[in-house]
């Protein structure tokens, strides 16, 4: 009795076969889910297959300047080329680039702040030292210039008359090379600007520094190469308003970490790499390195400046 | 042509002309984003596992943690992790600092408590029929709760997506531990900090598509995959 | 096949109140209907004797297997055998079939003939145009039927029903008392059926468990219970002075 109830409302035959169908349909989804799965997987490992192929490499610490500029894209290519070394460039600022150098996490720096540079050495954190370049400081600022620099004398001078009209300066405030330079150029003058009100620091690199005196219509102290440099520097509204004091003279160098306080830096392949950026050649690689608007941002000066000293190996 | 359109128009001609080096950076994103969402995935389960079926003392300080850890700044698992694995660190042995390893790490220690706490907290918050229901059939407690996250799986997808969506577009902690080395750990993200660091707009915002699509082309698979079960 | 459940001092409280304080002896096949108002503890006692909720005290001896009652869930083979479809069943948000199918597939380890056992079941119910439609989208009768197909494919020993038919129309109230029926009839196996309408247990079962705070008043057959109680209460609860 019951029974018949309840196949009285069961379906005929053949609906029960379509239901079958779209069922087996479901087994297909299944196995291409497992499919996307397997094909996710394969991707996976091909991705790291292709990037697995790593050759020797060295370390290297340096700033922002060199890197954003495209130097290294320059001149890499062609050491590597030559040696089969490959180098890494870890780009920050020079304060951050010494610090990392001084924990071991790279083999050499390749910086802008001597005087630190050779502090370091005697305090025994790095060896083997070397110039290898230079470009020179500027100031830059907005067209209207308020504090008039381009008729100053001389980079102290430029720096008083903003101190005293209290124009804006943005400070990169970082303890990179830049950063080093202005607090070296206040402490000339014996001035202390001190922060808030006219003189702000940012705590960027030099890029955004750059970028935020721009939209700030204030002044800054940058490297010639990172200001030419900057892709969009026509639209930014910023110019050199004074440049040339052999004060500004920023010269970049490069040194090894120390082996002593961390014998895993891979000396050798380091050193090939210093003494390849101070050799002729290297030299010249630099000295040809244009930027987008075919300006040259690093002179060479390895041969001149290291002229009686030999790198040890 | 205004600046940002010409950005643009570079930018979709940059993506459609085969550039290596684009090229490069987008395998690295997604192979070490992939190898961390894999990572993420598994220690999320083992944490799952643990919170729901193991008693052990701490249990609600390790909830509470992974609570606190869901909105954790990129940046201080960047400079935990470099304290870490820096050769000077408590790990530098293990030479991982500034390796796609490192950044594995890092993303997958970013996703992981998202993916585990959204999960717990959907299994914690789900309906006790479900399991009751799996019990009264024969399942076992881990049987049941398996049918359980099957019957979470939108809710604990989504919390696999948030995980994604955080490890995709975090920049601070890879590059912190990766270093942004050119043809080595250098990633969209990263990438694109840089190259609009230096004004070259074209190249940032072609990432910035890039990344867009890719993340779209994740959902939408992660959508049909759902609406398919 | 199980026939003995035995239930010494039972005891359940919740939030410090007892709900629960029973023993129970069944012995003999048979639907037995557990009647009694409100909060009488009858699901409670249900879910304890489908090893489902441990109770505060009390022994449970089912088929000779004693339940210590450390963890409910331990004893899995003898758990396998039972099982309770309750009242408002949550089905898996899964197709009718995969919800069938679930409990065969825990308890086999070969899982390619279950599609024959699982169609027989829901042509039972009669639910087999719906059998790849997603459960959980069903109306709340044909959902009940797919929670009883869910339970009868797995062929327990005993079955448990919390009010299986709470809240459906008559029609599907009336499907699912056959199904309950011919399934007894044709396994002769033991189902427990808490049951709200009086007139479902006089037409279902064959014994009636009455109980009334937490306590069993009486156990006897009925067709007894119904024509002369043997207590006061359950002559009350008949008449429909308490409830």
């Amino acid at each position: 009795m019951a029974m018949c109830k309840v196949s009285a409302s069961a379906p005929k035959e053949n609906s029960f076969e379509v239901s079958d169908a779209s069922a087996r349909g479901k087994d297909i989804l299944k196995q291409m889910k497992k499919q996307i799965l397997l094909l996710f997987a394969g991707f996976v490992l091909w991705t790291w297959a292709a990037s697995a192929t790593e050759i020797d490499f060295i370390r290297c610490a340096s700033t922002s300047s060199t890197q954003n500029s495209g130097l290294f894209n320059h001149i890499l290519p062609v050491f590597e080329a030559k040696t089969g070394i490959r180098v890494h460039v870890i780009a920050v600022g020079t304060g951050a680039a010494l610090e990392i150098g001084k924990r071991g996490d790279v083999d050499l720096v390749f910086v802008h702040a001597k005087i630190d540079e050779l502090r370091m050495i005697e305090e025994g954190w790095f060896k083997d030292r070397r110039d290898v370049m230079y470009n020179n400081f500027v100031l830059v600022g907005p067209a209207s210039d308020p504090a008039g620099l381009k008729s100053a004398h001389s980079a102290g001078n430029a720096l008083k008359r903003i101190f005293e009209t209290r124009s804006l300066f943005i400070s990169r405030g970082d303890n990179s090379g830049t950063h080093k330079m202005e607090m070296r150029l206040w402490a000339h003058i014996g001035m202390h600007p001190g922060s808030g009100g006219w003189y702000l620091e940012s705590g960027q690199g030099m890029a955004k520094t750059l970028r935020i005196a721009a939209n700030k219509n204030a002044y800054a102290l940058s490297d010639k190469g990172t200001f030419l440099s900057l892709a969009d520097r026509n639209s930014l509204g910023l110019f050199v308003l004074f440049e040339g004091d052999p004060l500004l003279f920023n010269q970049y160098g490069v040194m090894l970490v120390n082996p002593e306080k961390h014998a895993h830096i891979k000396s050798r392949s380091a050193l090939i790499f210093i003494d390849w950026l101070t050799s002729k050649e290297g030299q010249e690689t630099i000295g040809t390195f244009k930027d987008l608007h075919g300006n040259q941002l690093f002179f060479p000066n390895a041969l001149q400046t290291n002229a009686n000293g030999i790198i040890q190996k | 042509m205004s600046f940002i359109e010409e950005s643009f128009f570079k930018a979709f001609s940059l993506i459609f002309s085969v550039n290596t080096e684009l090229f490069q950076i987008i395998r690295t994103s997604l192979a070490v984003s992939g190898t961390a969402m894999i990572l993420a995935l598994l220690v999320s389960a083992g944490l799952i596992y643990l919170l729901e079926f193991r008693k052990f003392p701490g249990k609600t300080l390790l909830i509470t943690l992974i609570n606190t850890l869901m909105g954790l700044p990129p940046v201080v698992v960047g400079l935990l992790l470099y304290l870490l694995l820096s050769r000077s660190g408590p790990l530098g042995v293990l030479e991982l600092l500034y390796t796609p390893t490192a950044m594995i790490f890092a993303q997958a220690i970013l996703a992981t408590p998202i993916i585990t706490g959204l999960s717990f907290a959907a299994i914690r918050s789900a309906d006790p029929a479900i399991k009751l229901a799996a019990l009264s059939l024969g399942a076992t407690e881990f049987q049941a709760t398996c049918r359980l996250v099957l019957e979470l799986r939108y809710s604990i997808l989504a919390s696999v997506v948030a995980g994604l969506g955080r490890l995709m577009a975090e920049v601070g902690a890879v590059l912190m531990v990766g270093g942004n080395i050119a043809g080595y750990t250098r990633m969209m993200t990263t990438s694109i900090v840089m190259e609009a660091d230096k004004g070259d707009f074209e190249l940032a915002i072609a990432l910035g598509i890039i990344l867009l699509l890719i993340a779209f082309t994740i959902n939408g698979a992660l959508h049909f995959l759902q609406k398919r079960t | 096949m199980i026939k003995k459940i035995n239930g010494m001092q039972l005891e359940k409280q919740y939030g410090g109140k007892t709900v629960l304080s029973c023993s129970l002896q069944v012995d003999s096949d048979g639907i037995f209907c557990i009647i009694g108002p409100n909060g009488s503890g009858k699901s409670t006692l249900l879910r304890i004797i489908s090893l489902l909720e441990k109770p505060d005290s009390g022994e449970l001896v089912i088929a000779d297997h004693s339940q210590s009652f450390v963890n409910p869930f331990e004893n899995l083979n003898l758990r396998r055998k039972i099982v309770l479809v309750s009242s408002h069943s949550r089905l898996f948000h899964d197709t009718v079939f995969n919800n069938v199918v679930y409990g065969l597939k825990l308890r086999k380890k070969d899982h390619r003939n279950l599609r024959e056992q699982v169609e027989r079941t829901v042509k039972m119910v009669g639910l087999t145009h719906k059998i790849n439609t997603i459960a959980t989208d069903l109306s709340s009768g044909e959902q009940q039927r797919t929670a009883i197909a869910r339970a009868l494919v797995l062929d327990p020993d005993v079955l448990f029903l919390d009010e299986p038919t709470v809240s459906l129309d008559p029609e599907n109230t009336k499907l699912i008392e056959n199904l309950i029926l011919d399934w007894n009839k044709k396994e002769g196996k033991t189902i427990v059926l808490v049951t709200h309408s009086l007139f479902q247990a006089q037409t279902l079962s064959d014994f009636i468990i009455f109980m009334y705070q937490g306590k069993i008043v009486e156990l006897s057959e009925t067709k007894n219970f119904f024509r002369a109680p043997r207590t006061e209460l359950g002559q009350q609860f008949i008449s429909g002075k308490i409830y």
